[in-house]
């Protein structure tokens, strides 16, 4: 964020500032302290574009009577644009620099809401809906204006930084503002032109016991307080004035290979990676081993494929519920993802009457005698193929009867090619295909009877369905 | 003079797991039921809950941190 803040600031310096007091600041659209009839949007926008702010005022009148998207824009322009000289929006203010205490807020405004609509029903027929979305919008309301009215407050309550002691050379700048650089194009009254302006008068040019600024000996040598450990942009370079304000160095340059700045607080450790990441990775593929072997241990029982992937969201769940407690674990949170979508293909397949059963992949059967057929052919996930090409029966045998099913996937029979047939056919969602008569949708259903001349034999009766994809009927060749 | 690197602490709370493991072993509850003993899954109840339990999952985890 801080690093948005200066290469927006840097790369529209020298550009058309605009009229209004950001004059000398970098252009930034941003909510105005000086033009504003309710926080200031309309007015930050008629800045950074030069245009009078009654123009924005006008669209977003017009917008929020024409269906309330002018409120909602406003209110999304209002908490996330930043205000005067904040480097931040609101909305990043409160919920990432707070200490946890807009997450909090957020929390319990997402508990309110759940609430609320989990007693709809009882509300309904206690008082109608009339009053819950009332107090669902009280409780919004409220929760919005504790979470934002305190805007100056927050800065003004802010205790100070504690000075540098001698023995720390590179002190860690406390609060939002001291960490974030100043925009590029020199001081201001708004806009401190250094970061260090606002760490402590110990960060300042020649002030602090180790972090002089200036022609020293340390920065005759090109090196300045960086060479210490300290960060980049204090340093002014050789032959600077120690009585010239500092330019702010964008944060990504270092000097000389130099460390980059120390991170703020709460922000994970160089490098990206946060600790606990080798257990994570380890938690990780414990799980999913620990669901692999599960897999197998349910096919050899025959558990059913939902009822082991339900449990496997709950292993899922419980370790990222206990792994968030003292490290990373998020990790686990694709396979928590796919165990749902999953879920929700066996949900969805259950739902119209398929059972997700018998495993997956792609099965092959065929038949040679009418003694080897099985009951019934199902198939959780893949493609069944059944060849009743070379099924011969007798004349005096009886109907040749097959059910089979397809959870996911395709069902492809291929009955003899001069035989009676009869193929009943399901489809949740999907396509039909028997004999050359097609069909498609949802909850598709078709019977097909199809007899031959040239045989005096039992019929083919054909019981097919798929839950979700195709069935597929068709005679073979002889 | 050299600087010792900053040793980095104990990880805190992961918010975005906590939230994920309280919907994902809220889903694998209801889904277990549906499939056990033919609990209905309804939108309706089940959105509400999982709102709830990642509230309560937020606040748990951003919980001030012990200095």
């Amino acid at each position: 964020m801080s690093e948005q803040w200066t290469r927006s600031g840097t790369s529209s310096t020298g550009g058309a500032a605009g009229p209004g007091p950001t004059t000398g600041r970098p252009r930034r659209l941003e909510r105005s302290t000086t033009d504003k009839m309710l926080a200031g949007v309309a007015g930050g926008l008629g800045q950074y574009f030069g245009l009078d702010p009654v123009i924005f005022r006008i669209a977003f009148a017009v917008l929020a009577l024409a269906g309330g998207g002018g409120v909602l824009l406003y209110a999304l322009a209002w908490v996330l644009l930043p205000v005067g000289d904040q480097p931040r929006s609101t909305l990043h203010t409160k919920l990432v620099e707070r200490d946890g205490k807009g997450k909090r807020v957020v929390a319990a405004v997402v508990i309110v809401l759940g609430a609320i609509a989990l007693i709809g029903d009882l509300d309904h027929l206690l008082f109608g809906r009339g009053l819950v979305r009332f107090a669902g919008l009280a409780a919004v309301v409220a929760a919005l204006v504790w979470l934002f009215n305190n805007d100056d407050r927050s800065e003004a309550d802010a205790p100070p930084p504690p000075p540098p002691t001698a023995g720390d050379p590179w002190p860690v700048p406390s609060g939002p503002s001291s960490w974030s650089p100043a925009p590029s194009g020199g001081p201001s009254p708004e806009a401190p032109a250094h970061p260090a302006a606002d760490a402590g008068p110990a960060l300042g040019a020649g002030a602090g016991p180790t972090l002089e600024v200036g022609p020293g000996p340390v920065a005759s040598e090109g090196v300045g307080p960086v060479g210490l450990g300290g960060p980049a942009w204090l340093s002014a370079g050789a032959g600077a004035d120690p009585t010239e304000p500092l330019e702010a160095i964008e944060p990504a340059e270092h000097v000389g290979g130099t460390p980059p700045p120390p991170p703020p607080p709460g922000a994970p450790p160089p490098g990206g990676r946060a600790p606990g990441g080798a257990a994570t990775r380890s938690l990780t593929l414990l799980v999913i081993s620990l669901l692999l072997v599960g897999a197998g241990c349910a096919a050899l029982v025959g558990l059913h494929l939902t009822v082991f992937l339900s449990l496997a969201l709950v292993v899922v769940g419980l370790a990222l519920l206990s792994g968030g407690r003292w490290g990373r674990s998020r990790g686990l949170i694709p396979v928590g993802i796919l165990l749902v979508v999953a879920l929700g293909m066996s949900t969805a397949v259950n739902f119209v009457g398929v059972p997700l059963r018998g495993g997956a992949g792609e099965r092959r059967w065929q038949p040679l005698t009418v003694d080897e057929l099985p009951d019934e052919y199902r198939l959780g996930v893949g493609s069944l193929h059944l060849d009743l090409t070379d099924l011969r029966p007798g004349r005096g045998d009886d109907d040749v009867e097959i059910d089979a099913s397809v959870g996911v996937g395709e069902l492809v029979v291929t009955v003899p090619p001069a035989v009676d047939v009869v193929v009943e056919g399901r489809a949740g969602v999907g396509e039909l295909d028997l004999l050359g008569q097609r069909r498609s949708g949802r909850d598709v259903e078709q019977v097909v009877r199809q007899t031959s001349s040239r045989f005096d034999g039992p019929t083919f009766e054909l019981d097919l369905e798929v839950g979700m994809g195709e069935v597929r009927v068709r005679r073979g060749t002889v | 003079m050299a600087r010792s690197e900053p040793t980095p602490g104990p990880p805190g709370p992961d918010g975005v797991a906590t939230v994920a493991g309280a919907v994902f072993t809220v889903l694998g509850v209801g889904f277990l039921l549906h499939s056990l003993v033919g609990f209905k899954l309804q939108g309706r109840w089940l959105w509400p809950i999982l709102l709830i339990l990642a509230g309560l999952a937020v606040l748990f985890s951003s919980r001030p941190s012990r200095p």
